[in-house]
């Protein structure tokens, strides 16, 4: 895990700030466009004229653009925001800065990265969720746990599997099979202190280290570097969850033909 | 063969057609190698060929003298297509591989009737999906956006000092490591900095050592440059201001600069 110091006094841009969105191009195979709204920057403790800038780039790639947006006070959306120079396979994400124009030019005063778009196929409450959950083809995979770059993970369901996104929230096996495994993967990465591929001010990382702690009754040790203790500390975690969401009584009582238990 | 009848050296560009794409390519895949001629009535074919918006007149070697680099070659490129809007043409991959069938003998001369050193498709003709990685290499392409985006600073990118291999189909090591980033390649202020720091103005080529690996080498100026982007949005950066920020490795190349 990378612990930076911060020597910049650089701010991290909330996600509750901003949000952007990919539009589908109503032409086949023609490239996707983007809306942001970023009027909540305004809030941020950053120079009123501070320009913004927002960079959609595609995972796994070198590919990307960047749209001016104005400044801070002053946001204004680009007439055309067309993502025609981005690679259109791999994942599009988006990163915002906000740079000084003023007194050290250049210098990045705020900065928000690796910001997925919100996916209108998903609902406000998955969206919300610490394990947000998507559909897309896979293969002959059913699921696959999408880990890549900075982004907070998100479980992918194959879309060739009839109800396999509504039967996820309902159905304990496949709960009990598919969702163990896929946040005990997170944690690898999230309790790791050698992880040097994940940023530890993230604000997702957060996220799970205080779920991490509310399952286990007590705050996360981030200074343990024993990968022996890591590893106990995971395996405590996952069976805390698996505990609180009753897999396992929650099957025997659906296989009994009584009702569905529901979990804590 | 004259494409058009414009004048008797020029010739009308135009844009291949998918078919005429189709059919370009699998010369590439086979006849290229095996000894057939360039198959140049594709050019001029109304089903592998379409009219531009407007007439723009090119030549092959323009003053009947080859093109002495890639710089000289995007800015002529550059010159020839100003009417057109830069924006649209560049997604345009009709017109890149219509130019590339049109330049073909020289972006791959044959020495002998069997001989042709062929480099990878995607160097030749763009597809449909026009990765960034594929289309930053077309050898077209590559020269016109590159002049058409940094005006001289392109020189670090399209003078190269290689020896071997044909002037209008190698690369080098600088445009490689610099244009290979989508991020550095549209970055004004990165390409200017690399120029003043690796280009011989005088002498018209990059400064000897300038490809190499070790510190300071362009290898590590782009390193450093994605380094800097943590903190510094460099585009919004001036080529001074870039320069006073990379570190101390970079010095001698400083030193030569002023």
């Amino acid at each position: 895990m990378k612990r930076r110091i911060n020597s910049t006094d650089r701010k991290s841009i909330n996600r509750e700030l901003i949000s952007i969105r990919l539009i589908e191009s109503e032409i086949l195979n023609q490239p996707r466009s983007f809306t942001a709204e970023l009027g909540g920057l305004a809030e941020l403790s950053v120079p009123q004229t501070a320009r913004v800038y927002v960079e959609p780039y595609v995972t796994g790639s070198s590919s990307s653009m960047r749209f001016d947006f104005g400044t801070v006070s002053g946001i204004v959306t680009p007439a055309d925001t067309t993502l025609a120079d981005l690679d259109r396979d791999g994942r599009i994400l988006f990163r915002i800065k906000i740079v000084d124009g003023s007194a050290e030019v250049g210098k990045i005063l705020a900065l928000a990265n690796a910001l997925r778009p919100i996916d209108e196929k998903v609902s406000d409450d998955d969206r919300r969720a610490i394990l947000p959950v998507r559909s897309e083809p896979l293969g002959e995979a059913v699921w696959e746990l999408d880990l890549a770059s900075q982004a907070r993970p998100e479980l992918v369901l194959n879309n060739r599997v009839p109800g396999l996104m509504d039967r996820i929230k309902t159905d304990p096996l496949l709960q009990g099979a598919i969702i163990p495994a896929a946040i005990g993967e997170i944690l690898r990465c999230v309790l790791d202190p050698e992880n040097a591929d994940i940023d530890d001010d993230l604000d997702w990382v957060q996220d799970w280290k205080r779920w991490a702690a509310d399952i286990l009754g007590r705050p996360i040790d981030d200074e343990s570097i024993d990968p022996e203790e890591v590893e106990a500390k995971r395996r405590e975690i996952m069976e805390g969850f698996a505990r609180m969401a009753r897999f396992a009584s929650r099957i025997e009582a659906v296989d009994a033909g009584g009702d569905a238990l529901p979990n804590e | 063969m004259q494409v058009g009848t414009p004048s008797p050296m020029s010739d009308v560009a135009r844009v291949l057609t998918p078919r005429g794409t189709e059919r370009f390519r699998a010369w590439l895949a086979k006849g290229a190698a095996t000894g057939e001629p360039t198959p140049r009535p594709l050019l001029i074919d109304p089903e592998c060929s379409a009219p531009l918006a407007q007439t723009i007149e090119i030549e092959a070697t323009p003053g009947e003298a080859p093109f002495a680099n890639r710089y000289d070659f995007g800015a002529y490129l550059r010159n020839k297509l100003a009417p057109l809007d830069p924006v649209e043409i560049a997604r345009d991959i009709g017109l890149w591989n219509w130019l590339s069938l049109y330049y073909f003998d020289l972006l791959c001369p044959s020495a002998s009737e069997r001989t042709r050193g062929l480099l990878a498709t995607e160097v030749y003709v763009l597809s449909p999906e026009r990765k960034y990685r594929q289309v930053f290499r077309h050898l077209v392409r590559g020269p016109w956006y590159a002049v058409r985006e940094h005006g001289e600073n392109a020189k670090v990118l399209l003078i190269h000092t290689e020896r071997s291999g044909v002037v209008l189909a190698t690369r080098g090591r600088i445009f490689e490591e610099l244009a290979s980033r989508q991020g550095i390649l549209g970055n004004r202020t990165v390409i200017a900095t690399a120029q003043r720091l690796y280009f011989d103005g005088k002498n018209n080529r990059p400064r000897l050592g300038a490809s190499g690996y070790g510190p300071g080498s362009i290898r590590r100026f782009a390193i450093v440059v994605q380094q800097l982007e943590l903190t510094y949005d460099t585009r919004a950066c001036s080529v001074d201001q870039l320069l006073s920020l990379l570190p101390r490795e970079f010095s001698e190349w400083k030193a030569k600069v002023q």
